[in-house]
């Protein structure tokens, strides 16, 4: 009789720690709206919990690799996976033109820092996930659904400003 | 003499694998838990799969990112322990080449830039992951029809020769070999898959009767 007391007592208690377990699970999620970004289909979510608030068609990573002729250095443009967080919001964004960028061009890298700006090309938004990658805006709407881009998140223009007034620093985004 | 052993052996592991799907007990769904807990901790994403359920999850920070369903699944070897394992290499016969871009031809006559993109189109349908702990998973679409009987050949090959074998190998050096068999819905399916699982990939496999998630 004891012995049944202490196994139902010890279930009793897994059981609790069972639940906690599942809380815990579930207190990592998280709060609030967040972005998940499916480099596969090509496709970002803003989601709430599990119900989707927006879908659109997004530009991800092309996978091609780029070296440099005259140095050793090696570019995969793959979209990072994994989970982020918004670091930062700007509006009418202008690109800071990479060595890379140069050197796909078939062109000199310049020393002087201005002839890296280019304007007008990142459209009027742009989310930064940090390590220098974005969710921006794209002047190649009809290549959005494919994998095109250097790394970067490309997103039509009204998903994009809907996307930069729902997100705020420090909203998560999964991408996979 | 030598026979009479490698047969024993191979028809104990056949045996063990039919016991592999038995009902989870209340401590086996607290390590169910404890594993998910250890892999929602990190920022990576993690795949479950979840044998009672017939799915496999990718997941992280507990959030399902994507589900796939299963259509059939064969198991080899000894039960699984539920403590993830690393993915540490996706193969198969065709794997996927990435572009490398030519700098003096990145730009087109048009002045527009034409890049080659890896696509998920451009994944294999049917394809190994090997795990850590001597795991293999054999991941393949269903298909239907006498050339998907044809291309089932290498599978079978796989399955009935190189398991049995790699079983008796390992098994003289006193270790275990496992191995799972999983029929997806569509080769897309396959192909997204693949194309989600980067190697290091964290994967927990819950080999219970009914679902734990």
């Amino acid at each position: 009789m004891d012995e049944m007391r202490f196994e139902q007592k010890s279930l009793k208690d897994m059981e609790k720690g069972k639940d906690k377990l599942q809380k815990k699970i579930v207190r990592l999620s998280p709060d609030g709206v967040y972005i998940v970004i499916d480099t596969a289909r090509n496709i970002l979510y803003i989601k709430k919990d599990s119900s989707v608030l927006r879908e659109a068609l997004i530009s991800c990573g092309s996978g091609n690799i780029l070296e440099d002729p005259v140095g050793r250095r090696k570019w995969i443009f793959d979209t990072p996976r994994g989970t982020f967080f918004v670091t930062s919001k700007v509006k009418k964004p202008s690109w800071m033109k990479p060595d890379w960028a140069f050197i796909e061009e078939g062109e000199t890298v310049p020393a002087d820092p201005k002839k890296r700006i280019e304007t007008g090309v990142l459209g009027d938004y742009a989310l930064g996930f940090g390590d220098g990658y974005f969710i921006h805006g794209t002047l190649y709407t009809r290549l959005l659904g494919r994998n095109v881009t250097h790394g970067c998140i490309r997103v039509g223009d009204k998903d994009l400003e809907h996307l930069f007034h729902t997100a705020s620093v420090g909203t998560v985004i999964f991408i996979f | 003499m030598f026979i009479k052993e490698i047969s024993l052996i191979v028809v104990f592991y056949l045996c063990l694998s039919i016991s592999w799907g038995e009902r989870p007990t209340t401590y086996e769904q607290i390590q169910v838990l404890e594993a998910e807990l250890s892999l929602a901790r990190g920022r990576d994403c993690y795949l479950i799969v979840d044998i009672g359920a017939k799915r496999i999850y990718l997941k992280a920070k507990g959030v399902v990112l994507r589900e796939w369903e299963i259509r059939k699944a064969r198991k080899w070897g000894i039960p699984l322990s539920l403590e993830p394992v690393a993915l540490k290499k996706k193969s198969a016969l065709f794997p996927p080449k990435r572009e490398k871009i030519k700098p003096h031809e990145a730009k087109s006559e048009s002045g527009a830039f034409e890049l080659e993109a890896l696509e998920v189109t451009d994944m294999p349908k049917s394809f190994t992951l090997t795990l850590d702990r001597n795991i293999s998973l054999y991941i393949r679409p269903h298909t239907e029809g006498l050339f998907s009987k044809i291309t089932e050949i290498p599978h079978l090959v796989k399955w009935y020769v190189w398991c049995p074998l790699r079983t008796v190998f390992l098994s003289l050096k006193k270790d275990s070999f496992h191995a799972l068999d999983l029929v997806l819905t569509s080769e897309l399916d396959a192909q997204s898959l693949y194309w989600v699982l980067p190697e290091g990939t964290k994967i927990a496999i819950f080999s219970f009767e009914n679902d734990t998630q």
